[in-house]
């Protein structure tokens, strides 16, 4: 069985240690939104899942590496961890966001505090609905240490009975399109970090694409940009002499054959927004949306949570969306569910979340939109002082 | 350069009032567009509409919610100091949605069959909460826009407004709604003066 058939998602995480949280719990939906203050973690949060994602790679992931390429555990772990030096991520996977969980997977992680200091896995488990796979350390762990440098999401040899959790895991996906990154593309030169975070290699993700399904989607992204696009009226791909992809976009203001423009004509909005509806199309495990209001004009980011539920509506485009955002358009919708909004407070202790409490839920259900019920409370209590700045 | 402005208090509103408009000979290129911000910003911004009214037409479209009569309302935003002659304020009763629920033909081809439609929609106390009771039982796509999802922490549906928008510019017949909606039937004749001022 596929991923595409399960039609899972995260129904909850739990970390420990990781990054700037001591110890968060929050649930998740279809849709979930992300809010808090600048520097609360949202980033951080999002990045458990690359990291899930990571450790699950079969070619070049695994747990040593995952935590290598974010600079060591020294960078991971929660600053405010006190004698507990365990890091620790759970996640929950169900059918829909109210069932009972079907899969719980579990993985903690610590230095070895001696020597080499590799990093050794402190426990790890898998269940299935109310049974538990395995939990180690076991015997075998203990006889031979070393395997505990590698977690069973990465060991195709062991994964056999729970492999839909790294296949779901391996299939998260992140995009935040840079627009100067893709522009610039050929003149910053080959340096890319893997998985293409940013967009700089958007255009060769969508060359790898097999040509029917490229075509379809670009068609229906270039339906949307006229819409949202002044002027804007068709999108095609191309190959030039050099065999490099180019995508290409025709607009209504220029003289008649002043031809097909190359995407670093394009503006930063056209951009972001052709990368959003890509992203959207492409894949169907968990997408991770960082901000995706900006360089977007509000009155486009105001239809961003239309476009999500309707995405969810269509059984052969659905799939879950964590989104973290700061805008006021993206959240004025009051048809937006309250029951997808977590919210990131910063305190002495690190960052916790929470969903939104009862006196909440009463001012969403009167007709007020998230914008005006949570959004206040992301904002620094003395920001106004900024602008005496000098 | 817009001949007129029209002020109102979400898209819905804007969208009905361009419908309006439309239909005495001011297309939507010649109107220009402000407010959108919600009934409390509109009433906030009273001072500044009828300021703007000094020198160019300004149309105001709100809903008379849960007050008691247009005439009061008007009296309690606009005062009682002389009005600008190029203000023209027209209140829905009690919500722009009882205008839209009063085109029975145009809301069959969004609701579809099932559900008894108000025969006096200025009557109704809460059009808006009546129209998405409506709603429930409607086609499941115009259903999933328009209602929150079972359980769900909001007050309508994410495409209330984009699926509303949209078949007030495509099916909603003024004329129709006039006759069961004697705020519209009102409004449309003062349209039909305000044009004539305009000219």
């Amino acid at each position: 069985m596929s991923v595409e058939d399960l039609d899972m998602l995260v129904t909850r995480i739990k970390l420990k240690n990781w990054r700037n949280f001591r110890d968060l719990d929050i649930p998740l939906r279809d849709v979930t939104y992300l809010l808090g203050p600048n520097a609360s973690g949202k980033s951080n949060l999002l990045d458990a899942f690359r990291f899930l994602r990571d450790v699950s790679k079969p070619k070049g992931g695994g747990l040593q590496t995952a935590v290598a390429d974010r600079g060591g555990i020294s960078k991971l772990r929660c600053l405010h961890a006190r004698r507990d030096p365990e890091v620790l991520i759970e996640i929950e996977l169900a059918s829909s966001p109210d069932a009972p969980p079907e899969w719980r997977y579990s993985l903690g992680f610590k230095p070895e505090g001696k020597g080499a200091q590799r990093i050794l896995i402190s426990r790890e488990e898998v269940w299935r609905g109310q049974s538990r796979l395995f939990s180690r350390p076991d015997r075998n762990d203990e006889r031979d240490p070393m395997l505990l440098t590698q977690t069973r999401l990465e060991q195709i040899a062991a994964n056999g009975d729970f492999r839909e959790l790294p296949d779901f895991f391996g299939a998260i996906t992140y995009l935040h399109l840079v627009p100067q990154l893709l522009k610039y593309s050929e003149k910053l030169g080959g340096q890319r970090i893997e998985d293409d975070p940013f967009g700089q290699g958007f255009l060769e993700r969508v060359a790898r694409t097999p040509e029917r399904t490229r075509t379809a989607r670009l068609a229906k992204i270039g339906k949307a940009l006229k819409l949202a696009v002044p002027q804007f009226e068709e999108l095609r791909f191309v190959k030039d002499e050099l065999g490099h992809p180019h995508l290409q976009a025709l607009y209504a203001h220029h003289r008649p054959n002043a031809g097909w423009q190359n995407e670093e004509h394009f503006s930063d909005g056209t951009l972001r927004l052709l990368g959003l509806l890509w992203s959207l199309l492409d894949g169907s495990s968990l997408l991770l949306l960082e901000e995706p209001e900006i360089s977007l004009n509000d009155a486009i980011v105001k239809e961003i949570p239309l476009i999500l539920q309707r995405l969810q509506r269509d059984r052969k485009n659905r799939r879950q969306i964590l989104l973290s955002t700061h805008s006021e358009a993206l959240l004025s919708n009051p048809g937006i569910d309250g029951r997808g909004v977590v919210l990131l407070e910063t305190g002495s202790q690190g960052t916790t979340g929470r969903t939104l409490g009862n006196d909440e839920a009463d001012a969403m259900e009167a007709g007020l939109s998230v914008a005006e019920v949570v959004l206040p409370k992301t904002r620094p209590t003395r920001v106004e002082q900024l602008g005496l700045w000098q | 350069m817009t001949v007129l402005s029209l002020v109102t208090e979400d898209v819905l509103s804007e969208a009905v009032g361009l419908q309006l408009l439309g239909e005495v000979g001011i297309p939507a290129q010649d109107v220009q567009l402000l407010g959108r911000s919600g009934f409390g910003y509109l009433r906030s911004k009273v001072a500044n509409w009828k300021e703007l009214a000094m020198r160019r037409y300004v149309l105001l479209l709100t809903d008379l919610d849960q007050l008691a009569c247009p005439v009061a309302m008007r009296q309690d935003w606009l005062g009682s100091d002389p009005i600008p002659p190029k203000l023209w304020m027209r209140i829905a009763v009690r919500e722009v949605e009882s205008w839209l629920l009063a085109d029975h033909e145009g809301m069959r081809q969004l609701i579809g069959s099932t559900g008894k439609l108000p025969p006096a929609p200025d009557e109704l106390p809460d059009p808006k909460a009546h129209l998405l009771r409506l709603a429930k039982q409607a086609p499941r796509r115009v259903r999933q826009d328009l209602v929150k999802e079972k359980g769900a922490m909001a007050s309508q549906g994410i495409g209330y407004n984009a699926l509303l928008c949209e078949w007030v510019r495509t099916a909603w017949c003024a004329e129709r709604a006039a006759e069961r909606s004697p705020s519209l039937a009102r409004t449309r004749l003062r349209l039909q003066h305000l044009r004539q001022d305009i000219s």
